[in-house]
């Protein structure tokens, strides 16, 4: 004999003034397995909720019908109210007569209080048959993978490592640091970026709890939150780091000279080369495309300067498993390849030059030693032109986004570019002034009015090489008329995008990026450092575009993520999942493909197929791809929906 | 002989007629023809952006049809012509109800089936993709012998970009080629694609002198010796104004101006009454003389 009760809420106005709530109270008071037939006016308000608790203690319910909004919205609070009267929670169902039934019918008030006595019977079919579950639990492996050892991936590591957990921090490059090691000095104080920034990477490099792999790159990714085994390839580097000291010996006497991608093109390093000064570790590689011994097959000088014979031409790749509970990604940003905005002349004209070149310009270690100096004939330029919005918010030949950094950072390059050119003139071509951040905006006033930027609010259509100069031309839209300046170099703010292989990496990790290939977040607002797969979090730039302040607070938010995962001594997951029917099953394999989770195996044994608990989603797939019908999703058979579509018809 | 149908319009019939019997006869002299279909009437010189205006792609839809009856391409050279032409055939063939309207203009000439596959291509085109680049370059009698020319790349050849679908507008590199393929030394110049004036030299001469001005001495600073065309209009204000430049300017020298396909004559040795060069204002000859070109 069940024993139902039914509440229906009617949501201030919302529910009630639509269907005629004492009709459906009326209609389910003499119904089969109906005990209890009440309304209230916001039954999840904890009045509401005290009367679903005492029907369910007095009356001795052994299930529960709520008849009100989406079960998006309060499914969890009944159920947990369903728990503190001592019912299993999964006895309790939503009838949806809200966003499915009221708001959609407000003209036809006699047919929506039909149409809610039918959804309403429904679900007291569904509840007839649902079975008492219990949660299933698991356990977390409480270590963390952090994916880019940018600022990003360094603060979130660090945070979680401090907080007592084991953090393994993969680096693409063979150092950390990221972007910002090649930054000069950074906005709006600026305090030189790596005086910053070293402090951390020193803390990262020497923390006990944080297991440092650079030159590395995640390759395989299975498992699930709390339990996911990882695959890591550590590439040869050729030079065994144990035994290295990092005394430098290599770098100075290897004769191999090639562009350096650190200082972006305009300066050189060698083909042995740690990629700066501050490198943390301070251990070189060896670049097999630039070095003589793996291109002609004879030098062989690094291994003959070593003092510790650390250099190991023999070396391999290695693959490197480990085993976390939760992955950060922070893979960060690249610059949009200019050369797509052929106007500009970016790759034709020297002295045309991005802003990540800017910053190794102005840097103390950079190729000029910190002088401006143009790359075409090393001259102090008089005359320089920086243009903001260079592939940004233009979907016609770029990417439609803002990239949020530009018009600071340009505005921080015009600034340092006065205090070591003080006679020389810089203009800044906008289209308008985003300046959003913490004294930001007292900067940017700062650098019109005492610094004497040049702001023109406009776009330049074309530079030109005349002779020595750059011929830009302009609009100042203004003062509506035509600019053209002969300068003397040109400092584009160029579009920030993912990082190259951030796509892929979001399939190896299976989660989502956005069109551009920005990992995708699970709520705009609410979860925007969850990815859309439980476990693994983003910070930084690997998410959309953003300064350093945002960068460290999105990189402490993804580490406080990872560390409530931690904090919990069970995974617990909804039982609403999969299970096969063993009698029915004949072992075919159809659900195995067909779940897009990795959830379903072959049990080769038993010859019959089983499921991940752990994986399981309870999407569906497997269900419908079944040949035999052994596949079900518990409380949701199909003997079930056949009985609620009856009951329906 | 492969042949092609060929809508020469209305500039290449007067003014530019360098431009078109240069190009009949040196497609004749490369073992092609170019047939002139009959009957053609003008473009309309402007393609017309309003979206109802539907009489002014009745003369390229006639000119599509009677291509279509003997090929699907349809070769033009005069870059007004072929920027009209090409787009119109875009808008003919995809928008369906558009089509339509155009189509219950014209009487007797409508076809069964509208000529979708038709495809609108330029004589460079046909000179790259159909006998292509590096046959032509067999196939000429004589070298330019490192002739430095400047090409100059016009703006209805190759805008709207999504439209016409030809080369890349910012950076442009089919004429150089061209210029390559005949043995000439291509000069990249800033000014190779910004605009020569236009239409403007009717309503603001001055104006417009100083743009085709900027042009030639560009060219001329980069170490051309001579400038390349497709464009009557753009010839007309580099090549027929520089009698103005000339007078206003007394340290202005004069640079020939060739049209695409003179330089083509030249290299395949047709007599002088067809490549024209008296109709150009600059001649070239003596340049040709002194590289012993003629």
């Amino acid at each position: 004999m069940k024993k139902i009760g039914l509440f229906i809420c009617h949501c201030g106005s919302n529910i009630a003034g639509t269907i005629d709530i004492p009709e459906v109270k009326k209609f389910f008071s003499e119904y089969d397995d109906i005990e209890i037939s009440d309304d209230y006016k916001y039954m999840c308000s904890e009045p509401g909720q005290k009367k679903l608790r005492d029907a369910i203690v007095e009356r001795g319910l052994n299930g529960v019908v709520v008849a009100c909004c989406s079960p998006r919205m309060h499914e969890i609070t009944f159920r947990n109210a369903a728990v503190s009267a001592g019912l299993n929670p999964y006895k309790v169902e939503i009838a949806n007569i809200r966003e499915q039934c009221s708001w959609v019918h407000q003209k036809e008030k006699d047919k929506a209080t039909k149409k809610s006595i039918d959804i309403i019977k429904t679900m007291i079919e569904k509840v007839k048959r649902d079975e008492a579950l219990q949660p299933i639990e698991f356990d977390i492996t409480k270590r963390a993978l952090v994916i880019g050892g940018g600022i990003a991936g360094i603060t979130a590591a660090v945070d979680i490592a401090n907080a007592g957990y084991e953090v393994v921090l993969v680096e693409k490059r063979h150092s950390i640091g990221g972007k910002m090691l090649e930054l000069s000095e950074t906005f709006p104080t600026l305090d030189c970026a790596q005086c910053t920034l070293t402090p951390k990477t020193v803390e990262a490099g020497r923390h006990p709890k944080i297991k440092l792999m650079v030159y590395s790159e995640v390759e395989e990714v299975k498992g699930y939150i709390g339990n996911f085994d990882v695959k890591i390839r550590r590439k040869a580097s050729y030079v065994d780091w144990n035994k290295c000291t990092g005394c430098g010996l290599c770098q100075e006497k290897c004769p191999s000279k090639t562009e350096s991608e650190f200082d972006h093109g305009l300066g050189e390093r060698k083909a042995i080369y740690t990629l700066s000064p501050q490198a943390v570790p301070n251990k070189p590689i060896i670049d097999k495309n630039s070095c003589r011994f793996f291109r002609e097959g004879k030098c062989r000088v690094c291994e003959k300067v070593c003092p510790v014979q650390a250099i190991n031409y023999e070396m391999k790749d290695e693959v490197i498993e480990e085993k976390v509970g939760a992955i950060v990604v922070a893979t960060g940003y690249e610059i949009l390849e200019t050369e797509k905005i052929p106007e500009y002349g970016y790759g034709m004209y020297k002295d045309v030059i991005d802003g990540l070149q800017f910053e190794r310009l102005n840097s103390a270690s950079g190729p000029t030693a910190g002088e401006i100096r143009r790359p075409s004939d090393g001259k102090v330029p008089k005359e320089v032109v920086f243009i903001k919005c260079v592939g940004s918010r233009d979907p016609e030949k770029g990417i439609p986004y803002c990239s949020r950094i530009c018009c600071m950072y340009l505005g921080k390059h015009a600034r340092l570019y006065k205090h070591k050119v003080p006679d020389g003139q810089a203009y800044l071509f906008y289209m308008d002034i985003r300046s959003f951040g913490k004294g930001y905006e007292e900067f940017i006033q700062q650098s019109m009015e005492e610094a004497n930027l040049l702001y023109i609010r406009g776009r330049v259509a074309r530079i030109m090489q005349e002779g020595d100069k750059l011929v830009v031309w302009g609009v100042d839209t203004l003062s509506g008329r035509k600019v053209e300046i002969k300068a003397d170099m040109v400092v584009l703010g160029t579009a920030v995008v993912p990082s190259k292989g951030a796509t892929e990496l979001a399939k190896v990790l299976r989660t989502a990026t956005d069109e551009y290939g920005f990992f995708n977040e699970a709520h705009i607002k609410l979860k925007p450092v969850e990815s859309m797969t439980g476990g693994i979090y983003l910070a930084g730039c690997a998410q959309a575009p953003k300064d350093i302040p945002d960068t460290v607070a999105q990189a402490g938010a993804a580490a406080a993520k990872v560390l409530s995962l931690f904090g919990q001594e069970k995974m617990v997951q909804e039982p609403l999942i999969a299970c096969v029917d063993t009698d029915l099953c004949s072992g075919c394999g159809v659900c195995v493909t067909a779940c897009p989770f990795d959830a379903r195996m072959l049990d080769v044994d038993e010859k019959i197929s089983i499921v991940n608990e752990a994986l399981c989603q309870g999407c569906g797939a497997c269900v419908s791809a079944c040949p035999n019908k052994a596949c079900q999703l518990r409380n949701a058979s199909p003997k079930t929906y056949m009985a609620m579509v009856d009951k329906y018809l | 002989m492969i042949s092609y149908p060929y809508f020469p319009g209305c500039a290449l019939s007067t003014k530019a007629k360098a431009l078109d019997i240069c190009a009949r006869e040196s497609i004749k002299a490369l073992g092609y023809e170019l047939k002139e279909i009959d009957d053609w009437t003008c473009c309309g010189a402007v393609f017309p952006l309003a979206e109802d205006e539907h009489i002014r792609l009745v003369s390229p839809a006639r000119a599509f049809f009677k291509a279509s009856t003997v090929s699907d391409k349809l070769v033009t050279l005069c870059s007004a012509c072929f920027n009209v032409l090409r787009r119109s055939q875009k808008v003919l063939k995809e928008n369906i109800q558009r089509r339509e309207r155009v189509l219950n203009y014209m009487e007797e000439e409508v076809p069964e089936k509208y000529p979708e596959n038709l495809k609108v291509i330029h004589l460079i085109e046909l000179l790259s993709n159909e006998i292509g680049f590096e046959n032509l370059s067999q196939k000429i009698k004589r070298s330019l012998g490192g002739l430095k020319i400047a090409p100059f790349y016009d703006c209805l050849t190759f805008r709207p970009p999504k439209e016409m679908e030809f080369d890349d507008p910012e950076n442009p590199k089919i004429f150089g080629n061209y210029i390559t393929a005949l043995g000439g030394d291509p000069i990249d110049f800033p000014y190779r694609s910004e605009c020569c004036g236009a239409h403007i030299s009717v309503s603001n001469p001055e104006v417009s002198l100083e743009c085709s001005m900027r042009i030639i001495n560009s060219a001329r600073q980069n170490g051309a010796e001579a400038l390349l065309t497709s464009c009557p209009l753009c010839h007309y204000n580099l090549d027929a104004r520089q009698k103005e430049m000339l007078d206003k300017r007394i340290d202005f020298k004069p640079m020939p101006v060739f049209y695409l396909t003179q330089l083509l004559g030249i290299t395949l040795e047709l007599p002088e009454a067809v490549l024209g060069f008296e109709k150009n204002y600059v001649s070239p000859l003596p340049l040709l003389k002194e590289k012993g070109l003629l």
